[in-house]
């Protein structure tokens, strides 16, 4: 029926009737970027191949309809998250890409290695950090880099951590370059995207299902069954039965959608601060039969608000006295608060030397080259070759604040200067990297775009993590920006056995 | 169950109900505008504003009179407009829909799967039309489906919603709304079917009522043609057989609390109890020989009101106390 040619320099004909044969010869491959599929233009990666013939068997209106119906598998369950402009709110469903990225396990298993061992030492150091502090003690990183972060809290000083594993979800955000992957950040409070990881599953294999099945890909559905053995381990009660409840701000939270979700496939109830009372130093959440206790909180608000008692006052979104509770180890919070403190971006480029602190292992990942402006000597530098650099707040998640050196006009980068030297210890700055692309279906056709990868690892009494990630993609042309809150789309990430 | 998925699934049914209760006295109202005097046209209006408890945007509605040329059919455009797509009215069959999704929303997780889709392409098929999009074509037929479409959801539910109290606070939600709104709508009717300033309505203000309510197959089927407003009303208010009826309503509201049973508000469960057998007692044995109809109806729709506020404090925003506790 199709003409597939193998040599993978396809000349578009016509299929009769209008129907095009899809083709790669326009296929804008730039050698400074790593791609995905393609190790050159003739000559597509030996995992990406299966899938390449699918798609190429394809006319553009096949393609385009499966396209279709996994964008309509999106809208028609409103997966979306929150968009907040200045004068409105929006539901805004993520793009989804219908071509899945493909890893092959033998990158993969390295990378679970590697992020297995860092949220061990990650583990190590909070716990560390609110107790006995010896990383600084012996010297390893500065005092002040540790305690003059914004996200490290006092409070949690000398507190009990559950099972030594504050962190109980961690999404690390990985991105490749022509280097190999490289960890580009930590998201140890409250990491968001694996229901979208969840959900682009669906909608994708819902559409290749011949090759998804031919291609034997790892299972990212039992990630509900993970996260609820990982949150039970926590149970401070002990028994088979935990009540489990996640908290969430609220309906207006951009990740909404994903609380929900989450709180559907674990069968924990979603509550909201004002569900949930404290007595006697015990949770209890408000039900139709009466009082009942909570013992496991998946907590998906940030730690300035989850007690008003506690840190701020002000919040109205959290629960009064739930932090004494925990104090007292009568309930437990996944993730624990101060967590932060370990994925501030001046504490990520610490995070090899934990590692062989605390592990005495080697990294197993990279980091990203980073450089703190708070030392005058990397601040020099930086200043140097900010047309060269990305500075990112400190604090900063999202995607916001972000400063691209090589895109700025002279008047933003003086701008952005002037704020820089006024506040040196909030910024860091890191090459520009040039991220990965994979071919994505946009305006019916196959173009490059940018992608980053997020995958989620559980930890209780042991670490779990599943065989996938959740995948941004840039979308805009050239942009090198995948937060969804910037206009960035998601797809599938396959790990396959190869 | 947690108390706010419970208050959630019940003004779920609130919300979807005064959608259907509105789009079936908007069905009748378009289907006036074709070939009925002004007065009647007129009289509808007033009676859906009437009884929702809102206000017309059309200055003209609340000054007419059959002389005056102030008014006229092209202001239905804009009332018709006011109750199906104007999101900033409260009232409008789209605001209904989009509280209805947003109280599913927030507790996605309380609703099958299939009832989310449903309800969310009904709400995205509203929300993308606009009144210029129906008025030219068939807007009965578009009200007939927006009723339609409640109805789907409403099976959707019943074939898939697990049976916890969930599902009773959606059907509790549902009813009691229904009991309010016909309540509310049978004390307009008796108190201005009479009044003069709508000229001869020839029975229309009756027989639109049974309209609205698909209840003039059944009047017919067992009055006969004669349309009698004490018939209509019986009819509508305690005829056992009617699922439209306020009785039918009530009476399905009494039996789901006494499958709740107790309530951790434990006093105010009693009464909710309680209230909805004194309100079915009402209908059933005193409503036959009420000689003030109207007065009874004022009685009915206020106790309507207060039995909502008895199961909120039962169930939903109950005091704590240690009695409370499990």
């Amino acid at each position: 029926m199709f003409e597939v040619l193998h040599d993978y320099i396809l000349v578009r004909h016509a299929l009769g009737r209008g129907r095009v044969q899809i083709e790669v010869k326009d296929y804008d491959y730039d050698p400074l970027f790593y791609d995905e599929m393609f190790g050159s233009p003739e000559d597509p990666r030996s995992h990406c191949r299966k899938l390449l013939d699918e798609i190429l068997s394809m006319s553009v209106e096949e393609l385009d309809s499966v396209h279709e119906r996994v964008t309509r598998t999106f809208s028609s369950q409103s997966i979306s998250f929150t968009l907040y402009g200045e004068d409105e709110v929006t539901e805004r469903i993520i793009p989804i890409d219908c071509i899945p990225r493909i890893l092959p396990s033998s990158e993969w298993d390295v990378l679970e290695a590697g992020l297995k061992q860092r949220v061990a030492a990650l583990n190590s150091f909070i716990v560390d950090v609110y107790s006995n502090c010896r990383i600084l003690d012996d010297g390893v990183m500065p005092v002040d880099v540790v305690k003059g972060c914004p996200q490290y809290r006092i409070e949690m000083h000398g507190v009990q951590m559950p099972l030594n594993a504050p962190v109980g979800v961690c999404g690390t955000d990985m991105v490749r370059t022509h280097d190999g992957f490289r960890v580009l950040e930590d998201n140890l409070r409250v990491p968001s995207g694996v229901s979208y990881m969840i959900a682009n599953r669906q909608a994708t294999k819902a559409n290749f299902r011949s090759i998804y099945r031919d291609y034997r890909v790892r299972e990212v559905e039992q990630y509900g069954r993970h996260l609820y053995e990982t949150l039970s381990e926590f149970n401070p009660r002990g028994n088979n039965d935990p009540c489990i409840a996640l908290l969430t701000p609220g309906v207006f939270n951009s990740a909404f959608y994903e609380h929900m979700f989450l709180a559907d496939e674990i069968g924990a109830d979603l509550v909201e601060g004002r569900d949930l009372l404290v007595n006697d130093g015990y949770v209890y959440m408000r039900t139709t039969s009466g009082l009942r206790r909570v013992d496991v909180i998946y907590r998906r608000i940030d730690d300035d608000f989850i007690d008003p008692l506690f840190f701020r006052e002000d919040s109205i979104l959290g629960v009064p006295g739930l932090m004494h509770a925990y104090r007292k180890g009568n309930v437990a919070l996944v993730n624990a608060p101060g967590t932060g403190v370990a994925d501030d971006k001046s504490i990520y480029a610490f995070v090899p030397d934990m590692i062989r602190y605390y592990l005495s292992e080697e990294p197993i990942l990279a980091n990203v080259d980073t450089y703190l402006c708070r030392f005058p000597k990397d601040l020099e530098f930086t200043l140097d070759n900010i047309d060269k650099l990305v500075v990112k707040p400190v604090g900063g998640s999202g995607g916001y604040g972000l400063f691209l050196g090589s895109r700025a006009t002279d008047e933003e980068r003086n701008e952005f200067i002037e704020k820089l030297r006024a506040d040196p210890a909030n910024y860091i700055s890191q090459p520009e990297l040039a991220l990965s692309r994979a071919p994505c279906w946009i305006d019916r056709q196959l173009e490059p775009r940018c992608v980053d990868l997020r995958p989620f690892i559980l930890t209780g009494t042991s670490s779990r993590i599943v065989g996938g990630a959740f995948c941004r993609i840039a979308l805009p042309k050239d942009s090198l920006i995948v937060n969804s809150s910037q206009g960035g789309g998601a797809k599938d990430v396959w790990v396959v056995d190869f | 169950m947690l108390s706010r998925s419970a208050q959630g699934l019940y003004w779920i049914g609130r919300y979807l109900k005064r959608a259907e209760h509105i789009s079936r006295l908007m069905n009748v109202q378009v289907a006036a505008l074709i070939d009925r005097p002004l007065a009647h046209i007129y009289f509808g209006w007033t009676r859906l504003y009437s009884h929702l408890g809102t206000s017309s945007p059309v200055a003209a509605l609340r000054d007419w009179s059959e002389e005056s040329d102030g008014w006229g059919l092209a202001d239905s455009f804009t009332l018709a407009d006011d109750l199906t797509f104007t999101r900033t009215n409260d009232y409008s069959i789209c605001s209904c829909f989009e509280m209805g999704r947003e109280n599913a929303r927030q507790i996605r997780h309380c609703v099958s799967s299939e009832m989310w889709i449903c309800l969310n392409r009904s709400y995205f098929r509203i929300r993308e039309q606009h009144i210029e999009d129906i008025w030219t074509g068939n807007p009965q037929q578009f009200y007939a489906d927006m009723v339609q479409d409640i109805h789907t959801f409403m099976g959707v539910a019943s074939s898939t919603l697990y049976r916890d109290e969930g599902w009773d606070f959606l059907q509790i939600g549902r009813v009691i709304e229904h009991a309010q709104l016909m309540s509310a709508l049978l004390v307009f009717q008796v108190s201005e079917s009479e009044s003069e300033k709508y000229g001869d309505l020839e029975d229309y203000d009756w027989l639109s009522l049974l309209q609205c309510f698909q209840a003039d197959e059944a009047y017919q089927h067992y009055y006969g043609l004669k349309v009698e407003p004490d018939k209509v009303l019986n009819l509508l208010v305690n005829d056992v057989r009617l699922p439209n009826s306020i009785y039918f309503a009530l009476d399905q509201i009494r039996s789901r609390l006494d499958e709740l049973g107790d309530a951790p508000g434990n006093r105010n469960g009693a009464t909710a109890n309680r209230f909805a057998g004194r309100l079915t007692s009402l209908i059933k044995y005193e409503w036959p020989d009420a000689e003030d109809k109207k007065r009874m109806l004022t009685l009915l729709e206020n106790l309507a009101f207060r039995l909502h506020d008895y199961i909120s404090s039962a169930w939903f925003n109950y005091e704590i106390d240690d009695s409370v506790r499990f």
